[in-house]
């Protein structure tokens, strides 16, 4: 072999069995085939159901935040507080079991 | 390597759906990506595979193949990544077995008592992933370096060297008593 010969690659050349290796694109370009061919209604229904119920979980999250966001606001108790010095001063006080009863009922808490 | 404009029109017809640019596409590529694949996996019966897989994974990618006259090297890159990926895990496999030994080296120790195809795996055994790559896409593939130095994104100096020294190491490691040996296998 002289220094600019090139090596004889022959016994490693998957082309040398020419009837394999005919075998093997065959093999190849069915297989991509087969990986483009539209798949039946069933598989493809599978295939689908993942992505929908990540979107449906989603949805699900979407909704039930904003719910909890619209829920009516609370009045604050400077309100409680200026509505009581106005029963006071027209000399309009409850009974303070009726005020418990108010507040309570004002914070959900009956 | 067939010329650029058939390899553009193929890859084109293939993005189009048109089956029989597939196998044209396999016909002249089939074999670089084996050759590429054996560079990194060092058995020819994985490299087979590997180069098959990887086809198939570029073929069904190929509609994200922006620039058609760059498809071989595009292809290559799907193959190498399959094929480090193949040795992964082959090595995870082998690592019970062969005592954390490099795949490669179990081969090419296998091939101490085996024929010229074994001889050939271990001479490559002793070369580095680049020069494997340079000297089975140059000497099997008939690649210019021109082409190796596009594919492999080197350049063509770079190409040479490592086509010499591989030749060089290869030489070294096939013997002439090894060479007439295996030319009595032949016979």
């Amino acid at each position: 072999m002289s220094e600019g010969e090139k090596i004889d690659f022959e016994a490693l050349d998957p082309t040398r069995d020419a009837q394999r290796w005919e075998r093997m694109l065959s093999s190849v370009t069915e297989r991509v085939h087969a990986h483009r061919r539209p798949r039946s209604i069933p598989l493809q229904l599978v295939s689908w159901a993942r992505p929908t119920l990540a979107i449906a979980a989603s949805l699900a999250l979407v909704v039930w935040i904003g719910a909890l966001l619209a829920r009516p606001t609370q009045p604050q108790p400077t309100e409680l507080a200026q509505a009581m010095s106005q029963w006071l001063e027209k000399g309009d006080a409850h009974a303070a079991e009726q005020l418990i009863e108010v507040m309570g009922d004002t914070y959900g808490y009956r | 390597m067939v010329d650029k404009e058939a390899v553009v029109a193929l890859v084109l017809r293939a993005q189009g759906g048109e089956k029989t640019a597939f196998s044209g596409l396999a016909r002249v590529f089939l074999r670089a990506c084996y050759s590429v694949a054996l560079a990194i996996v060092g058995r020819p019966a994985d490299a087979e595979d590997v180069a098959q897989d990887a086809f198939v994974v570029a073929l069904e990618r190929i509609g994200d193949c922006r620039h058609p006259e760059r498809f071989a090297g595009w292809l290559l890159q799907i193959v190498r990544n399959q094929a480090r990926n193949w040795l992964d895990r082959r090595r995870l496999r082998d690592v019970a077995s062969h005592d954390k030994m490099p795949p490669i080296a179990v081969e090419a120790r296998q091939a101490e008592r085996a024929g010229l195809k074994e001889r050939l795996v271990e001479a490559l055994s002793k070369l580095s992933e680049a020069q494997r790559e340079v000297v089975l896409l140059h000497d099997l593939e008939e690649w210019t370096h021109l082409e190796i130095s596009q594919v492999l994104g080197i350049s063509e100096v770079m190409s040479r060297q490592h086509l010499f020294l591989a030749r060089r190491i290869l030489r070294g490691q096939l013997e002439p008593e090894t060479v007439a040996k295996v030319v009595h296998e032949r016979r």
